[in-house]
Parts: structure tokens; C-alpha cells; sequence
């Protein structure tokens, strides 16, 4: 548990790094980034549910980003991009493309399905996020 | 001020933001709202932008009926979170009129010229999270070790590359996935350390296109058919130069070892 929460900030935080974020943005970019790794491996873990999993740890970093967003006063962007890094299925593209190379299009059709329902969970996830706060906010507008 | 001047100025601010921000990998969307916000400091009427990740177009209408518009091509696309961030910054002290139009272009060419982060930060930093990946996907300590120095051979093939005009992306991931593919015979083929698939999965993460997948859905559910479509087609391209990289060395292993080709 220890081991997969450091193991995912510190994947977070490289990656902030290679994308060049903001400096006082990164430590926090790596908890996000761990937040939403243990609420994916939990769901894993527990129920073997990958897709709910990826869903569930997606909404976590984004309504943490939106939350870290407006606290220093960047896009929410900067968090999320590194943010969902250990949850997007980058492995799920090419281990796909690597069944087609190889000419298993079995395994190709089940291993692309799941990468595209991930990598849909996941945009959804972030979709519902960030308009959950932008209904807010024009409550807020509203209301002055 | 004379009016029309005036006008061209502010596309040309608005043009220039656009562009930064979509080079810099931020969503179209953004780069949209982005536009519009800006806008609003002056007395357009009606403005329309269209942002696609390869382009961006822009009409402005003026409260006497005039029309200005603008077409800017956008070739090269990384990630960097820290010009997005500024380009922000600057849009919205404009918006609020705390800024003119001159000192808000300065601003912008000084972003858009500033160098990103160290190469050697940024080598270390892909080796980093290419060794934590292979730990993170159940890999052992070893398949740790020698991702993280794939990861930052490739990453330093890749900036070595970006002095280029035009650097060769599909070539580019092809190497990087051979590399990875090549280490991983290398150390656990022929030296028996750690797990090929444990090495390679680390030591591509860097370059697979796992957000690109991500964005590209994102944009499809927002509206932005294009845009939607131009990444998913990106992040395919990309996955299948890798994929192809990997999948040569790890045949012609297979087939030295007398077994199965895959």
C-alpha cells in the first residue's frame, strides 16, 4: 500500500517534470496523482473492476484538480494532465497494437475494447469533474 | 487610437495566445474559451473561433459591421503545463483591463520564446517515472533499474531530436520502442535479469499515448467532433509506431531462439 503510493507519486511527479508544470504545483500534482492510483487499486483489488476502478480514480483527480485550481490559481489542466497519468491506459494502446502486430486478433478485439472503455470512463470521469464545478460556479456568478 | 488598427491588434493577440496554448498540448476547448475571454476587454461584437489541434481559425465582427479574420496552421504540438499556465495568467489581467494590448503581445513572445526545463531535468525526470511505472505495474526492482535507463535514453534520443525542423515523430517511437524492446532480450533474454515485459512496459510509458486516447474521447463527448477525431487518429499513430518498434525486435528474438514467431 506504502509502496503504491510512492511508487505513484513519484511516477506523477517525472511526469509533471517531463510537462514542464508550474514548480509550486508539482508536489501537489503527485498526491493527486497517488489519490487517484489507490482509489483505482482498491476497485482493482477488491472487485477486480478495472473499468469502475479507472472511473472512480479518475473523478477523484479531477475534483482534487479543480479544487487544487483554484486554490493557486492555475487551470486545471496543470494538475489533471499529470494527474491521470498512472490511470491511462497507455499499456491497454499498445499492448492492442501488439496483438494486431503479432496477428492475435482475438486477444487485439478484447485488449482494445478494454483500453477504449478505460480511456472513456476516464474522459467521462473528468467531463462530470469539471462540470460539476462549472455549475457552481455560475450559481456563484448568479448569486452577485 | 485608430479603430481599425486597434481591431487587428486584438486578433493578432488573440491569434498569438491561441497558438502558444495549443502548442503547449492544451485542449481546444481551452484554447476557445481562451479566445472569447480575451475578447471581452474590447468592444467586439460577436467573435467565433474554431480550434483544432493541427489549427486554428478566427472571425471577429465589430460594432460597425466589419469583419476580421485569421488562420493560423499549428505544427508542432508537446506538453508544457508551465506556458498554459502563463498564457492564463496573461488573459486574464488583460480581460480584467489591467493590462494594454502592447504589453500583453511583449508578454506572450516572451512566453512563447522562454526555454522549457532543463534537458538533463527532463531526461531524469522521464527515466524516473519509467522505472517507478515498471515498480507501479507489479514489475521487480531490477525491471525498475533498467527501464529507468531506457526511459531516459529515449527521452534524450527525443530532445536530441527536437533541434530538427521537423522532427520524424513516427520514426522517433518506432526507436524508442525497439530500445525498449531491445534492453529487455538484452538483460532478461540473454542475462536472465528481471522480466521482458516488466522492462518494456516501464520504459514506454513516457511515450505511450495514454493521455492522447484520454483527450481525444474528451473532446468527442464535449462537441468537438475534430478535434475528437484528429487525436484518437494521433494516439492510434503513435501506439502502432511503438507497438511495431517493440514487436520487430521481440520476433526476430523469438525466431533466433528456434520458437514461436509472434
Amino acid at each position: 500500500m506504502i509502496q503504491q503510493i510512492a511508487y505513484s507519486f513519484f511516477a506523477t511527479v517525472g511526469f509533471a517534470y517531463i510537462f514542464n508544470a508550474p514548480k509550486k504545483s508539482i508536489f501537489l500534482t503527485g498526491l493527486i496523482g497517488s489519490a487517484g492510483w489507490i482509489t483505482y487499486a482498491y476497485f482493482h483489488h477488491t472487485y477486480t473492476a478495472n473499468i469502475l476502478g479507472s472511473f472512480a480514480g479518475a473523478l477523484v483527480v479531477a475534483i482534487l484538480s479543480e479544487l487544487a485550481a483554484r486554490q493557486y490559481k492555475m487551470p486545471a489542466t496543470v494538475f489533471l494532465t499529470s494527474g491521470i497519468i498512472p490511470l491511462v491506459p497507455g499499456g491497454g494502446m499498445y499492448f492492442t497494437m501488439l496483438e494486431l502486430i503479432r496477428r492475435d486478433f482475438d486477444s487485439a478485439m478484447s485488449k482494445g475494447t478494454e483500453t477504449i472503455f478505460i480511456a472513456g470512463s476516464i474522459a467521462i470521469a473528468i467531463a462530470l469533474g469539471s462540470s460539476l464545478f462549472r455549475v457552481k460556479r455560475r450559481k456563484e456568478n448568479q448569486g452577485n | 487610437m485608430d479603430q481599425s488598427k486597434n481591431y487587428k491588434n486584438i486578433l493578432k493577440l488573440i491569434t498569438f495566445a491561441g497558438q502558444i496554448m495549443l502548442e503547449n498540448g492544451a485542449e481546444t476547448y481551452r484554447v476557445e474559451n481562451t479566445i472569447e475571454y480575451l475578447c471581452r476587454a474590447s468592444d467586439i461584437e460577436t467573435i467565433d473561433s474554431f480550434a483544432t489541434p493541427t489549427g486554428i481559425f478566427i472571425c471577429i465582427e465589430t460594432s460597425d459591421q466589419k469583419y476580421y479574420t485569421t488562420l493560423k496552421r499549428v505544427r508542432r504540438r508537446i506538453t508544457n503545463l508551465s506556458k498554459i499556465y502563463q498564457v492564463n495568467n496573461v488573459s486574464r489581467k488583460f480581460a480584467e483591463n489591467k493590462m494594454e494590448i502592447e504589453e500583453a503581445l511583449t508578454l506572450l513572445e516572451k512566453i512563447n520564446t522562454e526555454s522549457s526545463s532543463s534537458k538533463l531535468q527532463t531526461i531524469a525526470a522521464a527515466g524516473f517515472s519509467a522505472g517507478f511505472f515498471a515498480l507501479l505495474f507489479g514489475g521487480s526492482l531490477w525491471d525498475g533499474i533498467i527501464a529507468l535507463g531506457c526511459g531516459a535514453l529515449i527521452q534524450y534520443i527525443n530532445t536530441v531530436s527536437k533541434f530538427l525542423d521537423n522532427p520524424p515523430i513516427f520514426l522517433l517511437n518506432l526507436l524508442g520502442g525497439a530500445i525498449s524492446a531491445a534492453a529487455a532480450v538484452l538483460f532478461a533474454g540473454i542475462l536472465n535479469i528481471g522480466s521482458i515485459s516488466g522492462i518494456i512496459i516501464g520504459a514506454i510509458m513516457p511515450s505511450v499515448p495514454g493521455i492522447a486516447i484520454t483527450n481525444a474521447i474528451r473532446d468527442t463527448i464535449y462537441g468537438d467532433l475534430v478535434s475528437g477525431t484528429a487525436r484518437a487518429v494521433e494516439a492510434i499513430l503513435v501506439a502502432t509506431a511503438i507497438a511495431s518498434g517493440v514487436g520487430v525486435v521481440l520476433n526476430t528474438w523469438f525466431l533466433l531462439q528456434g520458437g514461436f514467431t509472434i
